[in-house]
């Protein structure tokens, strides 16, 4: 079997992360893993973009880490790279050391740039482990269910038909207008109810 | 409303229920119940039938204030333009003689009183959820019901009675003595904004524009009209309801921010406004009229599509940026199923789940994510634990074997729990996985506070306490799931025996869970290891569940806050790690293949 090659990328967000935390030790420390590479740069999810698509190509990486921001806000980013970079976006882990980093430990560098090596240290542990995978592809039945004929109902199911779309209407009553058919007049206008 | 009976693209089905959904995005199988009608599409509406039939009962459409016949149609304006007969009444149905006049007279031969109930079943790959609201029954407040108080009506009744369609042809009566009233007074939030056992606990919003639109239209026809409104604020803040309002008040309505109490006679006995209860007032009224509020339909919806409601009983949004679309991929919602809306906002509403569901049919296929259950077949003895334990009913049984519907596994990874075989997993959230997080996160165990967070309400916590830039100790650790029903025990023991200190399992809030109600799971594995830990003599404080929403950054601050100021002796951490190193004893799958 050949020996995983695992990629690992700092981002210093400028110097939201890098204000706090020591990239260049976490680079450090980090590297004395077993990892094939460890790389900063100043913004991963710009510029950074084009050095991890070069970096796997160049170091033959199959997985990456990504010490950057939230994974709800940059996964996907990382992840099209990987899907460009020709692995499986799946083969991919954030790791937040920001909003959960140097964000909440601002006046504590030196804690803070353990807790960052040792967030690094954990995501490379999951993506060991990470399978590619692939998102499941559902075939889309192209008519849908409306329930109940109130004017919710009446005004869903004819802009879903004036769009082209088939549409089952279902209503309990006999009849459709639900509350509204009720209404002697309705407000702001005193109109007739519709 | 007559678009719908003609669009092509609309199959209209009345009288008709939504009795079973299974599947998912893409593929819903909707087992639908339809009930006879008893007329069928050759109806031409001429009327002879109504015309026959003798039998009446009470006019549910005029709520109750009138009579409508067995056979008949709600209002004049129904679609579809078809009679219908109400079996429940008909004599047809019930006694010996077998009536079937309408039968015999029907020129069109449309009535076919042989129908019955049929199920039949629909595959669609978006539901519309517009199943509205009921009004709030308001008897016994106010007397609404008592004999005593005849002319206490609700809005709904004035509605119908001002309707020139209803019981009184249009006529304003007080329906003690059919004589037109001399002065009217409206009570606002009648069993709403109340914290009253059966009351609703919030503003209803269509009540109060509703209350002065009617009295607008009653000084338009009764310009000498006395109309006063009781209210506990008066809330126009829609649409043009504030001129609405400030047009009411030029046009003599009295509005009088006190609540009365009724007495003989429909006497109102209310506090002064300004001098407060110092100062009684008595003040006999022709007709009342009660504001009722809304209540939601949404607890069978939620049953039947497996949607989570809101604290209130409405339909719960998947998030403040999706404000139509259900948790579960595609089921939206629209109108009042969801909150309290007028007739404007259900039109937006429903625009905008129409667009999301025809968003969904822009492609043949839709995506689902893949971080899903996977199953170790080598180890699997098909006992069928995680199958039950699924509340998305994602496993079955086949050939003695768990089988994954991948569309419908939502990855939260409750089934885990259930196995005693180790044979069913998260894909990239298995448990060797978290087991090595934990490893590198306890590399150092001292003070290191170790937090589970789930994917969507405490990890985005966390986050959103991150982004205020509020400061917590850096000891913390955190580990992501998708759900926190995925933190199995043996995770929180494995922590425990690597020496950790403190973990916390964190959470959506109750009824908030991203997975149905997966996180009460969860709740009962913490509590119960609570109580596992104290037998053994470990603080049970050392672990912690604590509900963070996303937007509770502060919350979750808290917590760290609270855990790290408990102090754990460091014979107690050696205690702990002792008792949870032993490994635990699995059991080993004892199949015998055929």
């Amino acid at each position: 079997m050949l020996e995983d090659r695992t990629g690992v990328f700092v981002c210093h967000c400028g110097t939201n992360i890098a204000g706090p935390v020591n990239c260049q030790t976490v680079t450090e420390e980090v590297a004395r893993t077993d990892v094939a590479l460890v790389r900063e740069h100043a913004y991963m999810c710009t510029g950074g973009q084009a050095q991890i698509l070069s970096d796997i190509e160049e170091y033959d990486l199959d997985r990456i880490v990504v010490a950057a921001c939230s994974p709800r806000i940059h996964e996907e980013t990382f992840r099209e790279v990987c899907e460009e970079a020709g692995i499986n976006p799946y083969m991919m882990e954030m790791v937040n050391i920001r909003e959960q980093c140097s964000w909440c430990h601002t006046h504590e560098p030196d804690a803070a740039t353990q807790k960052a090596i040792d967030l690094v240290l954990m995501g490379i542990e999951k993506v060991k482990l990470n399978k590619p995978l692939t998102p499941i592809e559902v075939p889309m039945t192209k008519r849908a269910l409306v329930i109940g004929g109130g004017i919710s109902g009446i005004e869903a199911s004819i802009q879903l038909a004036d769009l082209g779309h088939k549409v089952i209407l279902v209503e309990r009553g006999p009849t459709i207008g639900g509350k509204m058919a009720q209404l002697n007049k309705i407000f702001p206008d005193q109109n007739c109810s519709p | 409303m007559v678009d719908v009976g003609r669009h092509p693209n609309i199959e209209l089905l009345t009288v008709c229920e939504v009795a079973k959904v299974k599947g998912y995005v893409g593929s819903f199988e909707v087992t639908l119940r339809r009930h006879p009608r008893y007329v069928t599409e050759d109806c031409t509406f001429c009327g002879e039938c109504f015309e026959r039939c003798n039998v009446f009962t009470e006019d549910e459409f005029n709520v109750n204030r009138g009579l409508r016949k067995a056979i008949y149609t709600p209002f004049l304006q129904s679609v579809p333009r078809q009679y219908v007969i109400d079996d429940k009444v008909c004599t047809h149905f019930s006694e010996e003689e077998k009536c079937q006049k309408c039968w015999e007279d029907c020129k069109k031969h449309a009535i076919d009183l042989s129908q019955t109930v049929e199920e039949e079943i629909v595959r669609v790959g978006a539901i519309v959820v517009a199943t509205g609201v009921k009004p709030y029954d308001p008897t016994g407040l106010y007397g609404y019901g008592d004999s005593r108080f005849p002319d206490v009506i609700t809005a709904m009744e004035l509605e119908r009675m001002m309707s020139p369609e209803g019981p009184t042809k249009g006529e304003i009566i007080r329906p003690s003595t059919g004589e037109a009233p001399r002065s009217v007074a409206f009570i606002q939030c009648v069993g709403s904004r109340s914290e009253k056992e059966g009351e609703l606990p919030y503003c209803s919003k269509l009540c109060c524009p509703n209350t002065v639109k009617n009295t607008l239209l009653l000084k338009e026809r009764f310009a000498e009209l006395e109309i006063c409104v009781f209210h506990n604020n008066i809330r126009t803040s829609g649409n043009r309801q504030e001129k609405m309002f400030l047009e009411a008040r030029k046009q003599g309505v009295i509005f009088i921010g006190s609540f009365p109490e009724i007495s003989q006679d429909h006497v109102l006995i209310f506090s002064d406004p300004i001098l407060g209860e110092e100062r009684l007032m008595r003040k006999r009224f022709d007709l009342v009229v009660l504001a009722t509020g809304i209540r939601p339909t949404a607890v069978e919806m939620s049953e039947l599509l497996g949607v989570p409601l809101g604290k209130r009983g409405f339909i719960k949004e998947e998030s403040q940026l999706t404000p139509t679309s259900a948790p579960t991929k595609g089921i939206y919602f629209a109108g009042a199923v969801g909150s309290p809306a007028d007739i404007k906002q259900c039109i937006e509403q429903a625009g905008s789940a129409a667009m999301q569901v025809s968003k969904n049919f822009q492609r043949d296929t839709t995506e689902l994510s893949p971080i899903i259950a996977k199953v170790d077949l080598e180890r699997c003895t098909g006992c069928g634990k995680c199958s039950n334990q699924c509340l998305f009913g994602a496993i079955r049984v086949e050939d003695k074997l768990a089988v994954i519907t991948e569309a419908a596994c939502r990855g939260c990874g409750n089934c885990i729990n259930a196995c005693e075989f180790d044979a069913i997993s998260i894909s990239n959230y298995a448990e060797e996985q978290l087991k090595g997080e934990l490893r590198a996160a306890l590399r150092e165990p001292e003070d290191k506070i170790i937090v589970f967070a789930c994917h969507w309400c405490s990890y985005a916590g966390a986050d959103f306490a991150g982004t205020s830039r509020l400061q917590y100790s850096p000891k913390v650790r955190i580990i992501k799931t998708m759900c926190s029903c995925r933190v199995t025990v043996d995770l929180i023991t494995y922590a425990f025996a690597l020496g950790a200190p403190k973990v916390i399992v964190s959470g959506c809030h109750p009824g908030d869970c991203h997975y149905l109600d997966n996180n009460m799971f969860t709740e009962k594995r913490v509590l119960k290891l609570k109580e596992e830990l104290t037998s053994k003599g470990i603080n049970p404080e050392r672990l912690m569940l604590k509900w963070v929403s996303a937007a509770e950054g502060q919350r979750f601050v808290a917590a760290v806050q609270k855990m790290e100021q408990l102090s754990v002796e460091e014979d107690e951490i050696e205690m702990t790690k002792m008792i949870f190193s032993e490994p635990k004893k699995r059991r080993l799958k004892k199949r015998i293949r055929k």
